[in-house]
């Protein structure tokens, strides 16, 4: 098993300090991945602003992808940024753990 | 590939990652899984179809729930095990005037009976020991109301609660007195038109297309027995001889009553009406009337208003013929009072006389049939006259002819003329004696008739109460019923020429006229007669004996007493003024008779009453013939004077006592009872 922690990004943006840098892993047009879509967007207006970078990958579409990023279960969010990496499985239904995953204090319901 | 042991941190982190993973899958948040090793995709998407669908409906369901509950009118609560409501739908808006909310927790006797336990008739407490439903019915702001409870069980049949149903049947109640009411009435109207078939005097029958009896009141069944010997369920062809068929067509002849005589004699009036139900009917309704008796009163009516003219007619003429009478008996006295008349003379106008006192007689009867007599009525007790008037009549009738007297112990006083009634008897004795002339009997009866109020009375006009019956008949030839009607009317007879003066009948019909009273005769020809006379009784008026005991009056205790007297009619008065006493009585005409007597009877004998003055042997003869004979019982003499000198003596020793006539029944008694206990 190859060990890919730590190792390089495929697509390294310009800008080296994103405040997050996150990627979503998502399988189409299910509805877990619909979800979880929804839910990071809203992150994103409510928290993030332009203070990140989200990648959203259609494992339908690039399935090596989630190869390379070991991912199991989809839908999937990965912090790449801020480390250490981590890994959000699911519909991203649970906005608790969201947040602390984030690290976001948490102002209002996204849902 | 490496193979160096992994460490221990990113253990760490790929079995978070694989917690998470797996944790997320359990939540359904994984739309598909990636292989490890191969690029393997599971997915979820119909799992999580499943579970939002699942979710959805069953909100939808219980949505759906809660609107069929709430649109449900009926009340509908669920209760713990301790009454208290634990769901409610909207309809205790309307029933309770309040929220949903209001009820909830609250226990169910509270809400509806507004108690502070349940009520003793409690649906619930009988529930939970039926364990099935169980219902009450209750007002609440004047309208109805059913609650049932049915008990809810888990799996384990254990009770957890009840559902509380309280539907509103005001309606349904109300229809159902509508419909009780008007059952109610269905069986009144029944009843009543049942009552009016019993009630009604005549026979109401109803026959069916083949003329069979299909309904018959009480009277139409006595009706049916005797005129066509059929009962209820019978065919009938014919009724009292006639076919059927003519009954039911209208008479050609007068009025629309047909007349039947059945074969026992009894007349009936027949009217038939087919049934009109709408439609052509082949069943007709009969009315049977039974005439005979309304008949029979009518000819009674007839003949009494006919007597009751011919009585007025006889009036008058009497009333006429008496002052002519008066004046031919004025003269003929006045003729018979000159000196210078011849002996033929004499003789002639004394057949005037006789015959003038014949005809006064005749008139008198006359009035006394016209009603026009003078009465001198009294308190009568018609028992001891009867006794007389049999006596009298033993000794004055032919031989062949025996005489009974039939009484109960009753009372039988009258309010009436006691010599009138006499002629009466004498009248109607002398009837039967003439229609025996080959002897027979001829029996009065007496009794107490009571007429109920509303009861048929016996005859026509008479009037409920209490009555004296005297009946008298005889053996004889009967009346024929041709003559029948005129039996009573003046100057009808059947006795030949010079036997009769058709008057006696008549007097008897006037006489018990006048007295308040009715008369009848039942006979068949060669069977008998029978003349029924009634009197009203006199209630509350003792009898002669009830008024000796109360006046103090001693009486006998059964003596045997011999009475000497020649006269007979005083003989036999002072015999039934005795027998009322309670005295046993012998009788003799004379001395000689009186010494027969007590020789039968060996000289036993209380005491003799004898007559002084007698022929053949008179009363003082016979006291001595007695002391001859050593017969020493004491002997009351009845005398016109007071006895001289040569009593004193015997009378001092107590042996013979007087009595001066006329005489008192009180003295009488008190001197015989003085006699016997001396």
């Amino acid at each position: 098993m190859k060990s890919k922690s730590g190792s390089l990004e495929p697509h390294n943006p310009a800008e080296e300090t994103p405040f997050y840098r996150l990627r979503l892993f998502v399988a189409g047009n299910e509805p877990n991945s619909v979800k979880a879509r929804a839910v990071l967007s809203r992150l994103r207006e409510k928290y993030l602003q332009d203070r990140c970078e989200i990648l959203v990958v259609d494992v339908f579409e690039n399935f090596q992808a989630a190869i390379d990023y070991q991912v199991v279960a989809v839908p999937a969010l990965i912090v790449d940024y801020p480390l250490p990496q981590k890994t959000i499985v699911g519909s991203l239904s649970d906005e608790e753990k969201l947040l602390a995953g984030l690290g976001i204090t948490r102002k209002e319901d996204l849902l | 590939m490496s193979e160096d042991r992994i460490p221990y941190e990113e253990m760490q982190e790929r079995l978070d990652r694989a917690e998470a993973t797996l944790s997320a899958l359990r939540r359904g948040e994984v739309d598909l899984v990636i292989g490890n090793t191969e690029p393997l995709v599971v997915r979820f998407k119909t799992l999580v179809e499943e579970k939002e669908r699942l979710l959805f409906e069953t909100e939808q369901l219980a949505k759906e729930w809660q609107t069929t509950f709430d649109s449900v009118k009926d009340t509908i609560w669920l209760l713990d095990t301790h009454q208290r409501v634990l769901r409610s739908n909207k309809s205790v808006e309307q029933v309770f005037h309040c929220s949903i909310e209001d009820v909830l927790g609250r226990p169910c006797w509270e809400i509806v009976h507004g108690t502070d336990e349940p009520i003793p008739d409690c649906p619930i407490m009988r529930m939970q020991e039926s364990m099935q439903r169980e219902t009450l019915e209750m007002q609440i702001d004047e309208r109805w109301f059913e609650i049932m409870v049915d008990p809810i069980l888990d799996t384990d049949n254990q009770y957890t609660g009840a559902v509380h149903i309280i539907s509103d049947i005001t309606d349904r109640k109300l229809a159902e007195r509508e419909r009780e009411r008007l059952a109610a009435q269905v069986r009144e109207q029944a009843r009543e038109l049942e009552q009016i078939m019993e009630t009604v005097p005549m026979g109401v029958l109803l026959l069916d297309a083949g003329r069979r009896v299909l309904q018959a009141n009480p009277v139409a069944v006595k009706d049916l027995a005797a005129l066509a010997g059929a009962r209820m369920g019978d065919t009938l062809t014919h009724l009292g001889g006639h076919p059927l068929a003519d009954l039911l067509a209208l008479p050609s002849k007068k009025g629309l009553w047909h007349e039947v005589k059945a074969s026992n004699g009894q007349i009936f009036e027949i009217i038939a009406r087919p049934m009109e139900d709408g439609q052509q009917s082949e069943n007709y309704v009969l009315v049977v009337n039974d005439v005979t008796q309304e008949r029979e009163i009518r000819t009674q009516l007839q003949q009494q208003e006919r007597l009751a003219a011919v009585g007025q007619l006889a009036a008058g003429i009497a009333h006429d013929f008496n002052n002519i009478m008066a004046s031919i008996v004025l003269y003929a006295q006045m003729l018979a009072q000159s000196q210078d008349l011849s002996k033929s003379h004499r003789e002639k106008i004394e057949v005037i006389n006789q015959q003038a006192w014949h005809a006064s007689r005749l008139i008198e009867q006359i009035l006394d049939f016209s009603r026009r007599g003078v009465l001198e009525p009294q308190s009568l007790d018609l028992l001891p006259l009867l006794k007389e008037q049999v006596k009298l009549l033993a000794r004055t009738l032919p031989e062949h002819i025996t005489i009974e007297l039939i009484y109960a112990q009753d009372g039988y006083t009258v309010f009436a003329d006691p010599t009138r009634i006499q002629q009466m008897l004498t009248n109607l004795a002398v009837n039967a004696r003439d229609a025996m002339p080959d002897g027979g009997r001829l029996r009065i009866e007496l009794e107490q008739v009571i007429i109920e109020q509303g009861q048929l009375p016996r005859l026509p006009e008479m009037a409920d109460g209490e009555w004296v019956r005297l009946a008298v008949s005889d053996t004889g030839m009967g009346i024929v019923p041709d003559v029948l009607p005129y039996i009573f009317e003046p100057f009808f007879t059947t006795k030949g020429p010079g036997q009769g003066s058709g008057l006696g009948l008549a007097q008897v019909h006037g006489i018990v006229g006048q007295h308040g009273g009715h008369i009848s005769v039942e006979t068949e020809a060669g069977e008998g007669a029978t003349f029924s006379i009634y009197l009203p009784l006199l209630k509350g008026i003792s009898t002669e004996k009830a008024r000796l005991e109360a006046s103090g009056i001693p009486q006998g205790q059964g003596e045997l007493l011999l009475v000497v007297e020649d006269e007979a009619t005083l003989r036999a008065a002072l015999a039934a003024g005795l027998e009322k006493l309670n005295y046993r009585v012998l009788e003799a005409a004379n001395g000689e008779q009186a010494l027969a007597v007590m020789a039968e009877r060996g000289g036993k004998i209380a005491l003799v009453l004898s007559d002084v003055i007698m022929p053949v042997m008179g009363g003082m003869a016979l006291l001595h013939a007695m002391r001859e004979k050593g017969w020493e019982m004491p002997v009351v003499l009845l005398t016109g004077h007071p006895m001289g000198k040569e009593l004193d003596d015997l009378r001092q020793r107590g042996l013979v006592t007087w009595l001066t006539k006329p005489y008192r029944i009180e003295n009488l008694a008190q001197m015989i009872y003085d006699a016997l206990h001396a």
